[in-house]
């Protein structure tokens, strides 16, 4: 995520959410999504793109989508 | 800020943040750096959207909200290709102009975005400051698809226009701007008409001469923008100003042909028969024009052209 948002991976926390993160717009977190697709081998739904608006969230959807 | 207030675009910027608190921060963004005499202009924009959606404010809001949904959606297909989904005008039609559920939420949402959205409060500005102090007095104007009606308006309104007209494709569209218009006081001030720029069905000459024809987010939406540019041009009277609005990298439902860079909207303005006067570009809100470009957010470029 500190990669994608270019800051201090510190501070990334649990509980970072688009509010509290300066470099968290949706743009940005298009280009986590890709990153995370590409690591992991998956693909994510344009129709989950609203919920993964905090970590637990990104977390969560990323663990859905395996194996889908 | 100062003294001088601003109750329309605070009244639309609480009902936004009561709605959808995460968008806070994108507002404050949307609005930072702009001075007084710009606040003043999108304080106008907001009361004109404002009176738009009338007593359905919260609706519009909504469907705002459900558009930076569906943006976002098409940004992430655009990230991964390279291109936007759709490339011809049919695909469009099937997917988005005629599908009415659609379309309304649509159209709600991108009338708010006009005021809360960098990129189209800047056109709204450049048009005021840039394009209109350009024409001659008493000045004849013609809008290519006006959709809102925002522009036109203020054209219709400025105290030296002598003439507003607005051609359209769409039955649909032109009632909708019938209805704006209306609801700002200018019914039966401005001639709409039915009208395709690929093949208008008006001869030009002097009786159909215009000294500023504005084309604000519509060449986007065409499959060969440059033919719609060069039938546009011999519109013109002679001394006359074309105002070009189009986005650059900027993904939507119906959005077909895709401009990458300045360079290309240039090439497409010049190859029409034009020459371009002036060329400004608007990064969406939270980017600077460097970082914009080196993303591929979207840009929007204003362009004059003779
Ligand atoms: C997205 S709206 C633009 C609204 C407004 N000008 C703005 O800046 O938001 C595009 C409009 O262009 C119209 N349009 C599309 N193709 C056209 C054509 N070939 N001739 C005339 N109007 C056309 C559409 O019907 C629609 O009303």
């Amino acid at each position: 995520m500190a990669d994608v948002f270019e800051c201090d991976p510190a501070k990334i926390q649990p509980d970072s959410t688009p509010d509290t993160l300066e470099a968290w717009d949706s743009l940005r977190l298009l280009d986590l999504i890709l990153a995370i697709e590409q690591r992991a081998h998956i693909e994510i739904s344009p129709d989950r793109l609203e919920e993964m608006m905090s970590v637990p969230a990104i977390l969560r959807v990323i663990e859905e989508s395996k194996g889908s | 800020m100062g003294a001088t207030s601003h109750p329309q675009l605070d009244r639309l910027q609480e009902v936004v943040t009561a709605l959808w608190p995460d968008h806070a921060r994108f507002l404050r963004n949307s609005l930072a750096g702009y001075g007084a005499e710009d606040l003043a202009a999108i304080e106008d924009l907001a009361r004109r959207v404002c009176a738009l959606a009338g007593e359905d404010l919260d609706t519009f809001v909504r469907s705002y909200r459900w558009l930076c949904g569906e943006m976002n959606k098409e940004a992430l297909h655009f990230k991964r290709r390279g291109e936007y989904r759709l490339s011809t005008f049919a695909e469009a039609n099937a997917q988005v102009y005629s599908n009415g559920a659609f379309m309304r939420r649509y159209m709600e949402g991108l009338l708010v975005s006009q005021v809360l959205w960098r990129n189209h409060s800047a056109a709204f500005l450049y048009f005021r400051q840039a394009f209109l102090p350009r024409l001659p007095q008493p000045f004849r104007y013609l809008e290519i698809g006006p959709g809102h009606g925002l522009f036109l308006s203020v054209a219709a309104e400025h105290p030296a226009c002598g003439l507003a007209e607005a051609w359209d494709v769409s039955e649909e569209s032109l009632r909708q701007t019938a209805a704006a218009l209306a609801t700002v006081g200018l019914h039966g001030r401005v001639r709409l008409e039915l009208q395709d720029i690929h093949a208008p069905t008006r001869p030009p000459g002097p009786a159909a001469a215009y000294d500023g024809i504005a084309i604000c987010e519509v060449l986007e939406h065409l499959e060969r923008p440059r033919e719609a540019l060069q039938s546009l041009r011999r519109f013109l009277a002679p001394g006359g100003t074309l105002f070009i609005n189009v986005p650059i990298n900027s993904p939507a439902p119906d959005h077909i042909y895709l401009l990458r860079d300045e360079a290309e909207v240039r090439e497409m303005v010049t190859r029409a028969g034009l020459e371009v006067v002036d060329l400004q570009l608007a990064p969406m809100t939270g980017y600077s024009l460097a970082e914009a470009q080196r993303q591929k957010a979207t840009v929007n470029c204003f362009v004059l052209a003779r």
